[in-house]
């Protein structure tokens, strides 16, 4: 129970999209008509590749290949920024935190949401005026071209794979529990359905993608909205009073250690209390930190700023963006409270952990039931667009790190600045395919693994390394390349030492002593001469597999990092690395002397206020 | 860097620019202080006074619930607040850019960046 609440609480606590251990074990599906879910899956897919095919077609130059000739309108944007930025953890993860943590489970998901106001108050317009298609770009506004276009480069892509890896291993856990997939083979179809959208379409068909994947997602939640207040008549308080008040919500909250002596309707009103699931106030905070921080310098997200025409339609795209998230945000909690009442936590538990497939089964209780039809082609529908959720995101964040490679790295570390056309989009190319092959082959080597804490690491990177460095070089007039340098560099590095020593690895001693704990607890009860026979041979049984996962861990075995314990308790390293990261740009700089970014200083404040000598990337 | 052309550090200096800049300098520091305050107060009250989350206001909904989905139109107020001061801060800039466009001609930047 500790090992799975533990596992559950990494997952949530990193903004798990989909925990490894997602899904059955025996890797059964839930659907008992194949082919409608073979039939559905092959739609979406096959809608998603037309649109590339259209798209390729009217890729001509990087500009086309990167931002899309910066010729996206606004809303059509502001709906793929949606589309990158909800991912399965949204749908997937948070509605199924909500059926089983009711109201922890709502703040984990607000988090998501008000991380988009710093990207509208502090980056989207900035951004949008100084920059092209990266954040190197940004950087090297002011601050050393190669210098800052070379570590910028590294941190983007150690956040684009630390996001990209948990999205392909849970895309390919979807597949193989509701579809039935091979798992080497899912992961192999994600890997390559999103190489064929990112190398052949480019940002367009990304784009298109994107905005197809939010609306499905958007609309489909609003579906099951409405079927579940159905039979409230649209009564909000109804519904929330049934949900209080649900044998089956009582007694998945009696069971869980934070409730203990409650009783009756006070059980259910605990549902709605904080304390179930996040119960350190200080976690939540670093989570809260890192995920509001570490938006506004995620790559993908910031990529998107430079696909539009301008600052003002830069700014609208985030309104755009916010109003897509929020509605589908708000139709995720009442999906999490209706599953909670009307499929009940303890089926959602006993088919994931983690509760993600909370939504999908809601959909299937919603529409018949399992094994009707209509269940059926509900759930393969909802299957479906996790996927191709999974894959837009996939595919977004390969083309940010590809772009990251081949525009700052090749062209600007490499080059100086100087390529023609064709090198940068044939170096863009190549730079997707190496990213996409990474991707493929780590996710396939973590097979069985739980990587749910690298989607904390990617957010603690951004918050720790970029965002400093973004937002100290936009406005603080004393920053010099050196702090941006050490800063990027510095914060990385500190995001990713904290999480090495933090309780998010596995520590093979604590395992040990919890399974001896175990062995000594049945050894009191059977001590205790329990009457009945079966519940002696079980008893038997779990003392044997304590005592075999005690036997298999040496007494000195450490943690991949050689601890036996981790040396800070917290799991998210956001409130520590992101302070260190915006020191080490501060320190540095008032050490150093840059004369160059302090004579660029007025052009970036002139630039960065009025968008004079934007690049306007239409002309292209 | 093509900057030559323009003198940025007078554009800085004037006082339409300087004025232009602190109206949005102050709308983002007081929408973000706000938006801070709105959002970091869910873990603050957690710690410091988690009994506020558990009052009860009308059948199934605690001031909790309420709270927590408070933050979706406080984030549309921010939003709405944010676009109508920029739009305004956008008026203003089109007419300091008309008045000094000898020196503004935009500069376009041919190299691959």
């Amino acid at each position: 129970m500790r090992t799975s609440l533990r596992a559950a609480v990494m997952a949530a606590c990193c903004g798990a999209p989909l925990a490894a251990h997602a899904v059955d074990a025996s890797g059964t599906s839930a659907v008992s008509h194949h082919l409608i879910t073979y039939v559905v899956f092959g739609l979406v897919i096959a809608s998603t590749l037309l649109i590339t095919w259209f798209a390729s077609r009217s890729n001509r130059t990087a500009g086309d290949f990167y931002t899309a000739g910066g010729s996206i309108g606004p809303a059509k944007n502001g709906l793929a920024i949606a589309g990158d930025y909800l991912s399965a953890a949204a749908f997937l993860g948070a509605s199924g935190l909500i059926a089983l943590y009711g109201f922890d489970g709502m703040i984990y998901l607000v988090g998501f949401f008000a991380a988009f106001i710093p990207v509208l108050l502090f980056i989207a317009e900035p951004c949008r005026n100084l920059g092209r298609y990266t954040i190197g770009d940004v950087l090297a506004a002011r601050n050393s071209f190669r210098a800052t276009k070379a570590v910028s480069a590294i941190s983007a892509v150690v956040v684009a794979l630390a996001y990209m890896i948990p999205q392909i291993v849970g895309g390919a856990v979807i597949v193989r529990g509701l579809v039935g997939i091979d798992y080497n083979v899912s992961v192999c179809g994600v890997g390559a359905l999103m190489l064929v959208y990112v190398a052949c379409g480019g940002m367009k068909a990304t784009t298109w993608v994107q905005v197809i994947k939010a609306v499905l997602l958007i609309g489909t939640s609003f579906v099951l909205v409405v079927l579940a207040w159905l039979p409230f008549g649209f009564h909000v308080p109804a519904f929330m009073d049934a949900v209080v008040h649900s044998p089956f919500v009582q007694a998945h909250v009696a069971a869980l250690p934070a409730a203990q002596g409650l009783q009756g309707d006070a059980l259910g009103w605990r549902f709605l209390e904080p304390g179930l699931y996040l119960n350190k106030p200080l976690e939540l905070l670093s989570l809260g930190l890192a995920l509001v921080l570490g938006t506004a310098a995620m790559p993908h997200i910031l990529m998107r700023l430079f696909t539009v025409k301008d600052a003002k339609a830069a700014r609208q795209s985030v309104m755009w963006a916010m109003l897509g998230i929020g509605v589908c945000h708000l139709s995720i909690v009442v999906i999490g409270f209706a599953a909670a009442y009307f499929v009940g936590a303890p089926l959602i538990a006993s088919l994931d952990k983690g509760g993600n497939l909370a939504a999908p089964l809601l959909a299937q209780a919603l529409t018949g039931g399992q094994g009707s039809v209509g269940g059926d082609l509900m759930l393969a529908f909802i299957a479906a667009v996790a996927f191709a959720t999974i894959v837009a995101v996939v595919a977004g964040l390969t083309l940010a790190a590809a772009s990251s490679l081949a525009h700052d790295v090749y062209v600007g570390a490499v080059k100086s600045g100087h390529a023609t056309e064709r090198q940068q989009v044939r170096a863009a190319r190549v730079a997707t395919l190496a990213v996409g092959i990474v991707a493929i082959a780590v996710s396939i080597l973590e097979r069985g693994q739980n990587v749910a804490q690298l989607v904390g690491l990617g957010y603690a990177v951004a918050a720790s390394a970029n965002l400093p460095a973004l937002v100290l070089t936009l406005y603080w007039r004393r920053t010099t390349t050196q702090g941006v340098v050490v800063g990027i560099v510095g914060g990385t590095l500190a995001a990713i030492v904290l999480v090495l020593v933090s309780p998010n690895l596995t520590y093979p001693a604590q395992v040990r002593a919890a399974a001896l704990q175990q062995v000594a607890e049945i050894d009191r009860q059977l001590l205790a001469a329990p009457a009945d026979a079966a519940q002696q041979q079980r008893l038997l049984t779990s003392r044997a597999a304590a005592q075999a996962t005690a036997d298999a861990i040496a007494p000195d075995a450490t943690s991949m990092v050689g601890l036996k314990a981790p040396l800070v308790s917290l799991r998210n390293p956001g409130i520590i690395s992101i302070p260190i990261g915006f020191l080490l740009v501060v320190l540095v700089s008032l050490c150093t002397r840059d004369a160059t970014a302090r004579r660029r200083w007025a052009e970036l404040v002139v630039r960065r206020e009025t968008g004079y000598g934007a690049i306007s990337a239409i002309e292209h | 860097m093509a900057e030559s052309e323009i003198d940025w550090e007078a554009v800085l200096a004037s006082e339409r620019f300087r004025q232009l800049a602190r109206r949005r300098r102050n709308t983002i520091v007081v929408l973000g202080v706000l938006a801070a305050l709105y959002y970091f107060s869910i873990p603050a009250l957690i710690a410091w006074a988690p009994e506020v989350f558990r009052i009860r206001l009308a059948a199934g909904i605690n001031l909790g619930t309420a709270f927590a989905v408070s933050q979706y139109p406080f984030g549309g107020l921010i939003v709405y607040v944010f676009m109508r001061r920029t739009a305004a801060i956008d008026r203003a800039a089109a007419g300091l850019a008309e008045r000094t466009q000898g020196g503004l001609a935009v500069v376009e930047e041919h190299h691959a960046y």
